[in-house]
């Protein structure tokens, strides 16, 4: 009898620590309009980077749009108001995915002129001989007798190896300057950003700084990650081949997203660098993603990118040679753009 | 000093894993001085293979507001060693590695859109455990202890496009306790044990990310060292209040009578909770159910010492 009852006190005691369970894991929240809204909402106000600097009243825009949503909405009707809600942060790094639709803000480029027309280049500048080494369309453009290295990359997504860089700056090597075009280029993986910066850097050199959002307050920033582009090496610990005194332009248009943004903006610290075209798009914060409790899926910026001298590129990096192009000009085969560029040497 | 904390539990849990590993070993018999056949004590040892089935439930707040849920595979394998003196069992030491696999998913009824996880976990523990008082006539036995757990808990949230990658490290020192009771059943040529294990979490250090995004200290560091920092990231050493963990088993253990091998059938419930102030909470409780079947070694030497 001692036992059995020694061992029931056992299991009894079992049994009150497993349902014990409920105390710690609350149950889900509820998937309704309601939550859904309060929960973006409430995640935005406490993790978006941007809210102070932008100078959005996120109360405001809770005003504005908690009163559109209500229970019986259905999921379309939902998804407009959390997109509207989500426009007015006016940031590419955030969508709102639902099985439906993807919601953006792309009016960082469409409200602006496109200045890249790919076909104008491909026909009328790089010709039927350029090289196609890795994601890099190169060639070298002979322009008032000087030899100047131009190679365009679409995607920071869009890996390359040590090999394709070398190939290029090999064949770069007796130019007189190299123009880099970044024109359409969206963006992509960070890592490939230093891979190239690391070409163009003699020394060890602050390139920019990134803070990240650690607290509920819209300016609560933990302390700065600071970011160096630095030569980079081979395997036996060579330094890689490089393309340092002579003079670089990089080609930008409002396209030029996020990775590239940084790259664009990283370059511009260097003495030898100049921007030509039109301003970048942005996209300075690195984006996190949540969920929605109905399922949905959300991003949004969660850091801020400085340069060196505390300059936010979330809105773009300026170029130092702002130039459009010219319609006229693109139906007659000419990129402004480039033009300008190559005037440069 | 993120760095040497994280090197400095390392280190510790070497050191754990290197005296689990020392059990594996074959140790000297006790020795007199006196020359003289001695019969020292036997050595006991299990070698078990175990099969299980956690089902989890798993609320990462860095990543989801929703509580995945699904079932695992698990598979672990250990090596149990009883010293004894004079016949009398001293301490039992037990070294465990455990792999799991599994895919946790939302509850299809609660929302619109379903979404998944992988999850991969891996442990290795080391458990010294001390038979404290025999019980019911010799038939119970109460055991104290303590366990040192290392795990790596990670997730795979495929539906989020930026930081889709979730994950855990800890190392953790347990207080541990076990109750036990062999019976058999009068004809049947079995033995029969029942027993009760419970340990809780004291003092843990963790390593969680607040998982923002892609971590700048991953997307920025130095190549040579962006691994470490990724490790070290998050890197806290805790009381319970911030690290809460539970781990309750109840087992029934058959033995043959001619060999002592054991099979057993356990099911096992636990409860963790990570709050740590720079990241989301964790909240994950299993339910497993498992067999775990034991081979029993008994060597005796009888060595004349000079």
């Amino acid at each position: 009898m001692k036992k059995l009852l020694f061992f029931l006190l056992l299991s009894i005691t079992g049994l009150i620590i497993s349902s014990c369970e409920k105390l710690f894991i609350e149950p889900d929240p509820k998937n309704t309009p309601k939550e859904c809204f309060e929960s973006m909402w409430k995640r935005i106000d406490e993790k978006y980077s941007f809210l102070e600097y932008k100078h959005i009243n996120w109360d405001s825009v809770k005003a504005v749009y908690q009163s559109q949503v209500h229970d019986d909405m259905n999921d379309v009707e939902l998804f407009r108001v959390l997109d509207s809600m989500l426009y007015t942060l006016k940031d590419g790094h955030v969508n709102l995915i639902a099985p439906f639709n993807i919601s953006r803000n792309w009016e960082w480029y469409l409200g602006s002129p496109q200045n890249f027309n790919y076909s104008v280049l491909e026909r009328n500048y790089l010709g039927d001989n350029y090289y196609i080494t890795g994601p890099f369309k190169n060639q070298i453009f002979l322009y008032n007798t000087k030899r100047i290295g131009y190679f365009h990359y679409s995607s920071f997504s869009d890996n390359f190896s040590d090999y394709h860089l070398d190939f290029i700056l090999s064949r770069f090597s007796t130019t007189e300057g190299l123009i880099i075009d970044l024109r359409d280029n969206g963006g992509g993986i960070t890592n490939n950003v230093f891979k190239l910066l690391n070409r163009f850097v003699k020394e060890k050199t602050l390139v920019g700084r990134c803070y990240e959002k650690n607290g509920k307050g819209h300016s609560d920033f933990g302390i700065a990650y600071e970011m160096y582009g630095e030569p980079s090496k081979d395997e036996k610990g060579n330094t890689s081949i490089q393309y340092l005194t002579k003079p670089i332009v990089i080609l930008t248009n409002r396209s030029c997203y996020s990775a590239c943004n940084m790259f664009a903006g990283f370059m511009s610290v260097l003495p030898n660098v100049k921007i030509v075209g039109d301003k970048t798009g942005g996209g300075g914060g690195l984006p996190t993603s949540y969920q929605l409790p109905n399922g949905w899926v959300y991003r949004f910026s969660s850091t801020y990118t400085a340069l060196p001298n505390g300059f936010n590129i979330e809105n773009g990096v300026p170029p130092t040679i702002k130039q459009d192009m010219n319609p006229i000009n693109v139906a007659n085969g000419i990129d402004d753009i480039l033009e300008k560029a190559l005037q440069q040497f | 000093m993120r760095v040497f904390l994280f090197l400095f539990m390392c280190l510790v849990s070497l050191l754990s894993i290197a005296q689990g590993l020392d059990t594996l070993k074959s140790t000297s018999p006790d020795t007199s001085l006196n020359s003289k056949i001695v019969k020292p004590d036997p050595k006991i040892r299990y070698k078990a293979l175990s099969i299980s089935i956690p089902y989890k439930k798993v609320r990462d707040e860095g990543h989801s507001p929703l509580t995945h849920r699904g079932p695992s595979i698990q598979l672990a394998t250990f090596n149990e060693r009883w010293r004894s003196k004079k016949g009398v069992t001293r301490s039992i030491t037990k070294f465990e590695m455990v792999l799991g696999i599994g895919l946790i998913r939302t509850n299809k009824n609660k929302v619109s859109s379903i979404t998944q996880a992988s999850t991969l976990y891996m442990d290795i523990n080391y458990q010294y455990m001390r038979p404290i008082k025999k019980l019911f006539n010799g038939k119970g036995e109460w055991f104290l202890g303590a366990l040192v757990t290392n795990t790596f808990d990670g997730r795979y949230y495929t539906f989020l496009p930026n930081n889709s990658f979730g994950y855990e490290f800890s190392n953790v020192i347990n207080p541990a306790t076990e109750f036990t009771y062999k019976f058999s059943f009068g004809k049947i040529d079995r033995n029969y044990q029942i027993g009760f294990k419970l340990n809780t979490a004291l003092l843990a250090h963790v390593v969680r990310p607040n998982f923002i995004g892609m971590e700048p200290a991953e997307t920025y560091m130095d190549e040579n060292i962006k691994p470490l920092a990724i490790l070290t990231n998050g890197n806290k050493i805790v009381l319970p209040n911030r690290f809460f963990r539970i781990n309750t088993e109840i087992y029934l253990d058959r033995f043959k009578k001619s060999n002592n091998d054991k099979f057993r059938f356990y099911y096992g419930w636990g409860l963790h909770v990570t709050r740590l102030p720079s990241s989301n909470p964790l909240y994950v409780a299993t339910h497993t159910i498992g067999f775990v079947r034991m081979l029993y070694s008994k060597k005796e030497k009888i060595k004349k010492i000079n």
